[in-house]
C-alpha cells in the first residue's frame, strides 16, 4: 500500500513537473521576444532593431565614444595636429548627420563609421602635411615624397609613437603585425607616393579604432 | 548502506547505524494519510513546500527559444533586408495642421457629424464630401491634401491604394508626442540593405516625435543628397586609395577594433559598443568592396525622378531632392524606414490660405509617394502624423480662418498602395468623433496618441498579413477584442 501511494506521488510529480517544464510556470520571460530587449539578433547599422536599450550594469563604467565634433577635436588633439584644415572641417560638415550626436553605444552605426573614417582620413592627410611643414615627429623617417615604401623599422616606430599618442599606451604584437601587414599588402614597394600613402593608412586605421574613439 | 560495506566498519560503527535505523522516521505523507495537511508545518513536513518551490523553472520552450542567442550570435552582422515587410515612410507634419478638415472624422456609428463648424468645415449643407482611393474615404471636398494626392498620384494609383484615417487627441506643437513608430516597424524586420532608418532632424527618430514603445536605430540624417553618399563611402584624402587599399583599410580597422573591444566586456554598454562596431566595420568593409554596384541615386531612374520634378540641375539641398532621395532608397531597399518632415503646419494665423497652402504642400509630398511607389511596382504603407490641430471660429460656413490651437481634434493617416491591388478593408477610421467635434477619448486609443501610433503599426503589420505578430511586437498593449476593432487593413 504504502509502495502504491510512493508510485502514485511520483507519477503525479512526473506530470506536473512534465507541465510545467513545457508549459511554464508564469515566472519566466515571455517566450516571445520583445522588441524592447530583442537587440542582439538584428542588423546593425542598417535598420534592425540592433540597438534597444542597454543593460545597466551595477558600479560598471558606461561606455560611449567621440560625438559630434568632438570627432575633429579628438583626433585633432591625440594626433598632435594643431589645426584642422578647411578640408578636414569640410569634411565633417559634410558628415556630420551620419555622426552620433551623444556617442551612447546603441547610437553607432555603419555610416557613423564610415564618417569617422573619412575624418580620420582628413585629419591624418593635415597630420603629414605638418610633419612636412614643421618636421617629422610620429612618421620618423618617412620621405614623403618618395615613391617607395618605409621598411618595417621605421613602420613600427611610426605605430608605436600613435598608439602612445592616441590609444594612450604601447601596441600590442598583435597589432603592430595587423598594421605592418596592411601596409605592406597594400601598398606596392615602388607605387607613386607609396610612402605618403603608408603613413596616411596607418594612421587612418589607428585613428579609427577603438581605443582612438572611447570617451 | 551495503552489506559488504558494513562489515568493514568497526563494531561501534556498525551499532551506531543500527540505531540510526531504528530511530523514528520523519512524519511523511503517509503517516499523514489520514487527515488533510494544513498548517504551513504540515505541508513542510509532507515537503509539498519545497517540492512546489523547486519546480519554479524555466520552461522547455523557453530553454529552447534561448538557444537562438547562439544563433544570434552566429548571425550577428547579417542584414536580413527587408524581407516581406514592405515599404513604410512616414511623413511628420510639424506643428498641428487641421488634420480633420481634410479627411473627415465621422461618428461612432459612422455617420458624418451634424457639425464641423470648429474645424473649418461648417455644418449641415455647406458641408461638401470627395471620396477617394479604393476604399472610398471621406474628405471634405475642399481639402489641400486631397487636392495634392490627386494632383501627383495617377488615377490607376489611387485605384490601388487605400486611406485610413485614425482620430485621436495628442499634445499641440509638441515635439514629445510618441508618435513615432519606425522602431516597431524595425523591429518587425524592415531593415535596409545599406543603409540605416532616415530622417529629417537630429533627433533619436528622425523627426519631432518621440517613439512609440520601441526606440528605433539611430537615423541618418539627411539634409542633402551627399549625405547617403556620404555615409556609403570615403571621400577626400581617402578617395585617392585604391578601391582594394580601401577594403584593406577597413578591414583592418575591423580587425584592430575587435581586438580592443575585449576590454570592454562588463561594462555598461560594453558588449553592445562591440557588436555594433564590428557589425558596422564589417558593413563597410563589404560596402568599399562593393561600391561601384549601388543604386543610390534618384536621378538615374527617369520616371521615379518625373514623379518629383527632380533633374539635374535640381538643388540636391532641396527638400523636393532630399525627400525624392529617401523614398528612392526606401523603395529599392537600400534604407529601412524613413521619416519625412515637412515644417510650418502651425499655421493658424488669422488666415485660411496659408493653411491651404501648406496642406497642398502635404498632399503633393503624399502623392508623390503613392506615385513613387507605383513607378517602382512596391508595395507600401505610409503614414501622415502631426501634433495636435487648429482651430477655426465656430462657424456654420466651410472655408473658416484658422485662429488657434486645437488638440482635441488630431490624428493621423494611414495610405498603403499595392501594385497587385487594393486589399479589402475593414473601414476609413480608427476611433471616431464626438458630436463635440473632438475625438472621442473613451475609444482604446482615442486619448493616447502612443496607442494610436501603435494602431497604426498593428496596421501595418495587418497590410504586411502579419496581424498574427501583433502581440509579439505590442505584447499586452491590445487585447484580440481591441485588435479586431483598431484593425481596418486585411
Amino acid at each position: 500500500m504504502k509502495s502504491y501511494r510512493h508510485k502514485t506521488l511520483l507519477v503525479f510529480a512526473v506530470l506536473v513537473g512534465g507541465v510545467i517544464l513545457s508549459v511554464g510556470n508564469g515566472c519566466s520571460k515571455s517566450f516571445t521576444t520583445s522588441p524592447s530587449t530583442s537587440g542582439t539578433n538584428n542588423a546593425a547599422g542598417t535598420g534592425g532593431a540592433g540597438n534597444s536599450d542597454m543593460p545597466v550594469i551595477p558600479g560598471a563604467r558606461t561606455v560611449s565614444i567621440v560625438y559630434s565634433k568632438q570627432v575633429v577635436d579628438q583626433l585633432a588633439s591625440c594626433s598632435g595636429l594643431a589645426a584642422p584644415s578647411a578640408a578636414t572641417m569640410a569634411m565633417y560638415e559634410q558628415k556630420k548627420g551620419a555622426i552620433s550626436t551623444y556617442g551612447a553605444a546603441n547610437t553607432v552605426t555603419a555610416p557613423m563609421m564610415m564618417a569617422v573614417t573619412s575624418i580620420a582620413g582628413e585629419i591624418c592627410n593635415d597630420l603629414i602635411a605638418q610633419e612636412v611643414s614643421a618636421g617629422q615627429r610620429l612618421f620618423m623617417g618617412f620621405n614623403m615624397a618618395a615613391n617607395a615604401l618605409p621598411n618595417n623599422s621605421q613602420l613600427s616606430d611610426a605605430i608605436t609613437r600613435l598608439s602612445l599618442s592616441c590609444w594612450q599606451r604601447n601596441e600590442s604584437s598583435g597589432e603592430r603585425q595587423a598594421l605592418l601587414d596592411l601596409i605592406n599588402s597594400s601598398v606596392g614597394p615602388t607605387e607613386a607616393n607609396a610612402s605618403r600613402k603608408a603613413a596616411l593608412m596607418l594612421c587612418t586605421s589607428m585613428l579609427s579604432s577603438l581605443d582612438a574613439l572611447l570617451n | 548502506m551495503k552489506t559488504k560495506q558494513l562489515k568493514n566498519l568497526s563494531k561501534e560503527q556498525r551499532l551506531e547505524i543500527e540505531m540510526q535505523n531504528d530511530m523514528p522516521k520523519k512524519e511523511t505523507f503517509e503517516h499523514l494519510h489520514d487527515k488533510k495537511p494544513v498548517t504551513r508545518r504540515d505541508l513542510l513536513a509532507t515537503g509539498l513546500i519545497g517540492f512546489s518551490g523547486s519546480m519554479v523553472l524555466p520552461s522547455f520552450l523557453t530553454i529552447l527559444a534561448r538557444s537562438g542567442n547562439a544563433q544570434a550570435q552566429e548571425a550577428l552582422c547579417k542584414v536580413v533586408g527587408a524581407g516581406d515587410m514592405c515599404v513604410y515612410i512616414n511623413v511628420k507634419g510639424s506643428g498641428g495642421m487641421a488634420v480633420s478638415a481634410n479627411a473627415l472624422p465621422l461618428d461612432r456609428g459612422g455617420q458624418l457629424l451634424s457639425s464641423y463648424s470648429k474645424m473649418g468645415g461648417g455644418t449641415g449643407g455647406s458641408l461638401s464630401v470627395a471620396y477617394e482611393f479604393a476604399n472610398r474615404a471621406p474628405f471634405l471636398s475642399t481639402s489641400g491634401v486631397l487636392a495634392g494626392i490627386r494632383a501627383r498620384a495617377s488615377t490607376l494609383t489611387l485605384a490601388n491604394s487605400n486611406f485610413v484615417a485614425n482620430w485621436y487627441r495628442s499634445q499641440d506643437d509638441s515635439s514629445g508626442n510618441k508618435l513615432d513608430i519606425t522602431g516597431l516597424v524595425q523591429s518587425a524586420g524592415l531593415s535596409g540593405a545599406i543603409l540605416p532608418g532616415l530622417g529629417r532632424a537630429n533627433t533619436e527618430t528622425g523627426v519631432n516625435n518621440q517613439f512609440a514603445y520601441v526606440r528605433p536605430s539611430a537615423p541618418l540624417i539627411v539634409g542633402r543628397f551627399e549625405d547617403i553618399t556620404g555615409s556609403l563611402g570615403v571621400a577626400g584624402s581617402l578617395g585617392a586609395l585604391s578601391t582594394a587599399q580601401q577594403g584593406n583599410l577597413f578591414r583592418s580597422i575591423q580587425s584592430l577594433t575587435s581586438s580592443q573591444a575585449a576590454k570592454l566586456s562588463g561594462m555598461t554598454g560594453g558588449d553592445m559598443l562591440a557588436r555594433l562596431l564590428g557589425c558596422a566595420n564589417q558593413a563597410n568593409t563589404n560596402l568599399v568592396a562593393n561600391s561601384s554596384s549601388l543604386n543610390i541615386d534618384p536621378l538615374t531612374n527617369a520616371a521615379f525622378s518625373a514623379v518629383w520634378g527632380i533633374n539635374g540641375n535640381t538643388n540636391k539641398s532641396s527638400q523636393a531632392f532630399v525627400f525624392a532621395s529617401m523614398v528612392y532608397n526606401a523603395c529599392n531597399g537600400n534604407a529601412s524606414t524613413v521619416n519625412l518632415e515637412i515644417g510650418g503646419c502651425d499655421y493658424h494665423n488669422g488666415t485660411r490660405t496659408s493653411g491651404d497652402t501648406k496642406d497642398l504642400e502635404i498632399g503633393t509630398v503624399l502623392g508623390n509617394i503613392l506615385q513613387s511607389l507605383a513607378v517602382m511596382g512596391k508595395k507600401g504603407f505610409v503614414t501622415f502624423s502631426t501634433d495636435g490641430s487648429v482651430t477655426s471660429p465656430d462657424s456654420d460656413t466651410a472655408g473658416a480662418i484658422w485662429s488657434s490651437d486645437r488638440g482635441v481634434a488630431s490624428g493621423s493617416y494611414m495610405l498603403s498602395y499595392d501594385p497587385a491591388g487594393p486589399h479589402v478593408m475593414k473601414g476609413f477610421q480608427v476611433g471616431h468623433y464626438t458630436s463635440g467635434q473632438a475625438a472621442d477619448d473613451t475609444f482604446i486609443t482615442g486619448g493616447s496618441g502612443e496607442l494610436a501610433s501603435a494602431a497604426n503599426f498593428v496596421n501595418y503589420l495587418a497590410f504586411n498579413g502579419k496581424l498574427n505578430l501583433a502581440e509579439t511586437y505590442l505584447p499586452r498593449v491590445f487585447t484580440t477584442e481591441e485588435l479586431d476593432l483598431i484593425t481596418k487593413f486585411t
